[in-house]
């Protein structure tokens, strides 16, 4: 009987690692602000989740990073605030979150990691595409590189979750 | 006991039985001493194994291939849905053919349980693509890793928990490589998980891949850490197969695991056989030389990498000499040659000096493995020693920009030492021959 409950329990623990992050992803999609942000894909391969495109976004080297003193690996608040073309740009970093924010702004947060790509990363960097359609839209962004967006979900606690793709008046959305 | 040797024992023991040298009632308690009567069953269960193990190989990187090929045909609910039934029905179908089923089939069983487990990784890459995940992949590998190894724990299972290996260790180099960080957790956390099974299992293959993953990422993570300074580079590389030699040097030679503790030994022989190898370039030694060089640049991740293997290596080898010790006197030799090989990058213009002395300690080493192949007639460690002795000498003739003077004195005494003792071994031998044969008319 005892074997039989070491199984299950082996089999439970693997089912609560699968459902980990998708249920965090969900929450933030349910409950969370969606804004537009602007971005620079390029699509490498991922051997267990195929194709995806490498986001980097304008806020992923936010302005005033290097006076806020934040170290490599420390966490970062971004302050969005939402622009007149409505999409959201960073107005400001910080360590901790921030109190005092307008109508039109919000929180992201972030790590510091300093590589060669982006300063901070969010946390919404991959966007998975079909396999029959990463050359279609490899074409499309290479056609439409100034207008390049990426419609995200921001919680309350400043998590984010990727929804779709914006690609000139394309959508992409998998 | 090896299967080979057993099958051997079961060929020559025939001719035994016909040439007389034993009888009928000697030959059964052979057989029944060395299990011969099983041979066939155990070929036969090997077999099954393999072929079932490589079946759900194949499966399980289909499925892998299914899920990245993000096919849109298909909705991801159903997706989601038939991935997530395949794995549990793979699970649930193994245990039952293995563990509950009267009539068992415990191979396909088993392999369906592995074929759990590839589907278990198939759908974190399936989950990662349906949230557009963007956690660095060693995220999804160590997560794949922890699941395989729980289950490998509750099944007892050798093949669930080679995926964890393979999976934690690409996940380890991952998150060494793209976050510029060590993770001095992962060598404590994966030894203290996968060897105690390789234990109870007494599987050496199992054993063989937790060492090397083990002892690389001991080594990535300190060289992580040395900021390129040469010596900071190499310690990391003396200690961990000093300590890894000393191990399987400690470690029972008879008894329940003796296979187990040949493998740490060659292995760490070897790791560190190459170390000095690599080190006896003198280009390469003066790099690897402290020269006084940075005492206050020693950071704390630097003595961390060092502090925490080694103090882990030190709590083995205490529990194992308290245990059952081998031969405690069989540590000299790691203990001599890697204090040696370490105190010499500390030598004064360490490209001669560090140089000469890198040098004695391999070709010592070399000699040793020789002189230890031909005294108890076993072929490694003889083929080995000959091998550093060929490589050491090649070596040493092409080096570009070396003392000739000190290379060409090098040779010659090389060389007389070798001659001189090539006839001293031949005088012992004569003179063995020569009480032998007295013995035998006396």
């Amino acid at each position: 009987m005892v074997k039989h409950l070491f199984f299950a329990l082996a089999l439970l623990a693997q089912l609560v690692i699968l459902a980990w992050s998708p249920v965090e992803k969900s929450m933030i999609r349910a409950r969370g602000t969606v804004i537009v942000l602007r971005t620079a894909p390029v699509d490498p391969y991922d051997v267990l989740s195929g194709y995806y495109m490498t986001l980097r976004y304008e806020i992923s080297d936010p302005p005033g990073l290097e006076d806020s003193g934040l170290a490599k690996g420390a966490t970062v608040y971004t302050t969005l605030a939402r622009g007149e073309d409505a999409v959201w740009s960073a107005v400001g970093v910080s360590g901790g979150a921030p109190s005092d924010l307008g109508d039109d702004e919000l929180v992201i947060k972030g790590c510091r990691v300093d590589n060669w790509r982006r300063k901070i990363v969010y946390g919404i960097e991959r966007y998975y595409v079909p396999e029959e359609m990463h050359d279609e839209i490899e074409d499309a962004i290479r056609g439409e590189k100034e207008r390049i967006l990426v419609e995200v979900a921001v919680d309350v606690d400043g998590d984010a979750s990727v929804l779709r793709l914006r690609v000139g008046d394309a959508v992409y959305e998998y | 006991m090896s299967l080979f040797f057993r099958r051997q024992l079961r060929h020559e023991m025939k001719t035994w039985v016909d040439d007389g040298i034993i009888d009928a009632s000697q030959s059964a308690r052979l057989e029944d001493r060395y299990a011969l009567g099983q041979l066939e069953d155990e070929a036969r269960s090997t077999l099954m194994n393999t072929i079932f193990l490589v079946g759900t190989v194949l499966i399980g990187c289909g499925v892998v291939a299914f899920v990245a090929a993000h096919w849109e045909e298909i909705s991801r609910t159903l997706k989601v849905v038939v991935l997530l039934l395949a794995m549990i029905a793979a699970h649930g179908t193994g245990y039952w053919l293995w563990r509950v089923r009267k009539e068992s089939r415990p191979h396909l069983g088993h392999a369906l349980t592995v074929l759990g487990t590839l589907i278990f990784g198939a759908n974190i890459g399936l989950f990662a693509q349906i949230y557009h995940i963007s956690g660095n992949p060693h995220q999804a590998l160590l997560a794949w890793a922890g699941g395989a190894v729980v289950m490998a724990w509750a099944l007892q299972s050798v093949p669930n928990a080679v995926v964890g290996v393979a999976a934690s260790f690409v996940g380890f180099c991952l998150y060494v490589d793209q976050t510029g960080s060590s993770s001095f957790l992962f060598p404590l956390v994966a030894g203290h998980l996968l060897l105690p099974l390789c234990y109870r299992k007494k599987s050496s293959f199992l054993f063989f891949l937790t060492l090397v993953a083990l002892t690389s990422s001991i080594i990535v993570n300190a060289t992580n850490v040395a900021d390129g300074v040469g010596w900071r580079v190499t310690q990391p590389f003396i200690a961990t197969f000093t300590a890894l030699w000393l191990y399987g040097q400690i470690h029972p030679e008879s008894g329940r695991y003796p296979a187990l503790g040949q493998i740490a030994r060659n292995l760490g022989a070897l790791g560190f056989c190459t170390t000095a190898y690599i080190l006896s370039f003198h280009a390469i030694a003066g790099d690897a030389a402290w020269e006084g060089r940075d005492v206050a640049a020693l950071s704390d991740g630097y003595t961390r990498a060092f502090a925490v293997p080694l103090i882990a290596a030190a709590i083995q080898l205490v529990a194992a000499a308290v245990m059952k010790p081998r031969r405690l006197g069989a540590c000299v030799l790691p203990l001599i040659a890697g204090g040696a090989l370490s105190a010499a990058l500390f030598a004064p213009d360490p490209e001669i000096y560090a140089t000469i002395a890198i040098n004695a300690i391999a070709l010592g080493l070399a000699a040793y493995g020789i002189g230890k192949g031909l005294r108890d007639y076993v072929r490694l460690p003889y083929w080995s020693g000959l091998l550093l002795v060929v490589l050491i000498i090649t070596g040493r003739f092409f080096e570009y920009e070396s003392h000739l003077l000190i290379k060409s004195a090098a040779f010659i005494a090389g060389g007389v030492a070798l001659i001189l003792a090539g006839i001293k071994f031949e005088n012992r031998l004569k003179a063995r021959g020569t009480a032998g044969k007295e013995a035998a008319h006396g």
